[in-house]
């Protein structure tokens, strides 16, 4: 008789979902930032639906925005595949409510929209920029946010644009942010002084996070190290500032 | 031991078909002499290269995994044979570390079988890092690695010896250990690790003895059978592992005989991994054909009881993208009557504009995963037609899968 395995749960393709926490206030109308950004939002749908279409393991892209001003925005209500995906330009205008983006993360985070079932999600990553000073509220609300499990394991990059930015205050609160939690030993954040780069690096990041995280790493550790590594072999020169934590190392941005 | 089965075979995924990358899972089926007992065990064992760039030589590590497990076999062996009750017993242990929330750490502790264990896996780190770092020697790496010079040969290791009176399993890194009782009970032998998940694995380049997990038992089974994660990760839970993939060896060799059914799995392992993901697949299998004819039924039950799950888990996806759906149909229809009372040229005007492409845009994505979904619901429909099942009663097999429908769709109304 020809043998035949009896498959119960069709094939699906692996997940990898993205999350993009967009800094939307007021501020980011300086220097054409919010400008960059929406470029470059639009220009790393080509690079992700590449990525998606070549990587290894199969896996499918997913893309959630959140948009945070004076208040935050799931800008898609679901996490749209990349081949689906348009960006639609955002406006700055408003505060920094930081506190209210990691609260919709959260949500998101815990959603079966997301996630469905949990099984065949690839780690997850989180991609922060910002350009200023959060509203108060931000800390709390991030404490929830890493006890969420998908967020403890997720690759998490803060990108901060700006002489704002880079106050020590910010820093720190970035610094908590990509705090790795159950993803490897490396901070991961990176500060864009020359504003002319903040698309170069958003999409850089995106590029390669998407690429490292399509694929199945033998620990999280390799996997963050080889992010950490892409981005120092690419920006090298000034402009851009990376702060990582390599293992082994207790180092802690200082301005 | 008469009438037994065995069989290890490996495939190259079609993704690394499609990029030029070899097989990096690599398995081994056969007998190891030992002093004590009647002095030899059937031993099975599957090994995972990691498949990122940077594990460039796990394939290499796969095989001197294979190697390392089959020189440290014999000693532990023969200890355990001395050592083990002769009355039933059936232990299951996690990582030794308690912090790493493995399930089954709170099973029995047997201090000498646990110190003999971590014993054994040790005896197969040590082998494993002499032999690559014998291989570094003579074939030295082209960059130094800076996780260490094994890290290119990191990989997975999965193991049992099945002997006249007892068995033993153990894992390192993701892939499953699973089995059938000669009640026809699924057997998980080995708990799991929260580690081996989302692409995540340890691995044999990064971790040690304390993190390996094993089980042993002196109740004999009907069949074990170990896999790669490009097999298990494709299967909701152990259940529909042995009944998927077990359930249909045992009758094709019932019916066949063990010379076929060795080829017709050897066939079978590439259009897995099609089916399943296009990860290298690897399966390493034990079977008491005795034992066979009496858990066949329990097997079919479970392939059904597994179609339920799966109907049941992509209908209510599938009903949750509808809703999903039909809420943005809705939002799109409200927003248009917004727009209408809106002034264009406003930002509230422009707002409403980009709010209605980004619905768009989701509602694009929701309709393609609703897509994917019905074909996933006519697939499972199609394994259930295509699964050969003999009624046991006077139902006929088309009453059957009607019933099963049927019964999901109940369910659903339940839960929802």
């Amino acid at each position: 008789m020809p043998l035949n395995f009896f498959r119960p749960v069709a094939a699906t393709r692996r997940h990898l979902n993205m999350f993009y926490l967009l800094d939307t206030s007021g501020s980011m109308n300086n220097a054409h930032c919010i400008q960059q950004l929406n470029s470059a939002m639009r220009d790393i749908v080509p690079i992700l639906r590449e990525v998606s279409s070549a990587n290894r393991d199969h896996s499918d892209i997913y893309l959630s925005c959140i948009s945070f001003g004076t208040e935050a925005k799931l800008l898609y209500r679901n996490p749209v595949l990349i081949d689906k995906f348009e960006w639609i330009d955002v406006r700055a205008e408003g505060l920094t409510n930081l506190g209210a983006a990691f609260m919709l993360l959260n949500e998101q985070m815990k959603s079966r929209k997301t996630f469905g079932h949990g099984d065949g999600n690839l780690r997850s990553a989180v991609i922060l920029m910002t350009d200023g000073q959060p509203d108060s509220g931000w800390q709390e609300q991030l404490t929830e946010l890493q006890s969420n499990p998908w967020f403890r394991e997720a690759f998490k990059i803060a990108i901060t644009v700006g002489p704002q930015a880079a106050h020590p205050e910010v820093q720190d609160v970035m610094w908590h942010f990509a705090t790795p939690l159950d993803a490897g030993d490396d901070h991961l954040v990176i500060h864009v002084s020359d504003l002319a780069r903040i698309g170069s690096v958003l999409r850089f990041v995106s590029s390669v996070v998407s690429r490292v995280g399509s694929q199945n790493y033998g620990s999280p550790t390799a996997a963050t190290g080889q992010i950490a590594d892409a981005i120092e072999g690419e920006f090298k020169d000034e402009g851009v500032v990376l702060i990582f934590d390599r293992a082994g190392n207790d180092r802690k941005p200082h301005y | 031991m008469k009438n037994i089965f065995t069989y290890a075979g490996s495939a190259t995924g079609v993704n690394h078909l499609a990029d030029g990358r070899p097989c990096q899972d690599r398995s081994y089926a056969g007998e190891v002499e030992y002093a004590g007992g009647n002095g030899r065990a059937v031993v099975l064992l599957v090994s995972d290269g990691h498949g990122s760039v940077e594990h460039y030589r796990s394939d290499i590590g796969a095989e001197l995994a294979i190697e390392s497990a089959l020189e440290a076999l014999p000693h532990i062996l023969e200890l355990f044979d001395s050592r083990m009750p002769s009355d039933g017993v059936t232990v299951s242990r996690g990582v030794a570390a308690a912090s790493m929330l493995s399930k089954a750490d709170d099973s029995p502790v047997d201090p000498l079988f646990e110190s003999t264990a971590r014993m054994f896996f040790t005896r197969i780190s040590a082998l494993w890092s002499g032999k690559v770092l014998g291989h570094v020697a003579d074939n030295p790496l082209p960059e130094p690695s800076v996780q260490g010079p094994a890290h290119p040969y990191g990989c997975t290791l999965i193991g049992a010896a099945v002997t006249d009176r007892y068995w033993f399993a153990f894992q390192l890194g993701d892939g499953a250990v699973a089995g059938v009782g000669v009640d026809g009970r699924t057997l998980t032998p080995v708990p799991g690790d929260s580690r081996c998940r989302h692409g995540r694995t340890t691995s044999m380049s990064r971790h040690g003895a304390s993190d390996f997990r094993y089980g042993y038992s002196t109740e004999l089974p009907a069949a074990l059978m170990l896999c790669t994660d490009g097999i298990s990760d494709c299967m909701p839970d152990a259940q529909a592992l042995t009944a998927g993939i077990i359930g249909p060896i045992a009758e094709a060799m019932l019916a066949d005989g063990s010379a076929a059914v060795s080829r017709e799995i050897d066939a079978e392992l590439p259009e897995m991994s099609r089916a399943y993901g296009g990860d290298d697949v690897s399966v390493a299998l034990w079977m008491n054909r005795s034992a066979l004819p009496d858990v066949i039924e329990a097997l079919r039950a479970q392939n059904i009881a597994a179609a339920f799950q799966g109907y049941t888990t992509a209908k209510r996806e599938l009903v949750n993208t509808e809703k999903s759906i039909a809420d943005i149909k809705d939002s799109l229809t409200a927003n248009m009557l917004v727009v209408d009372d809106i002034v264009d040229g406003c930002w509230a005007s422009y707002d409403a504009d980009a709010d209605m492409l980004r619905e768009n845009s989701t509602l694009s994505s929701l309709r393609s995963r609703q897509r994917q979904l019905l074909d996933d619901l006519d697939t499972i429909l199609l394994s259930i037609e295509n699964f050969d099942r003999t009624p046991s009663d006077n139902q006929s097999a088309g009453d059957v899968q009607s019933d099963t429908i049927s019964d999901c769709d109940t369910i659903l109304d339940i839960d929802l």
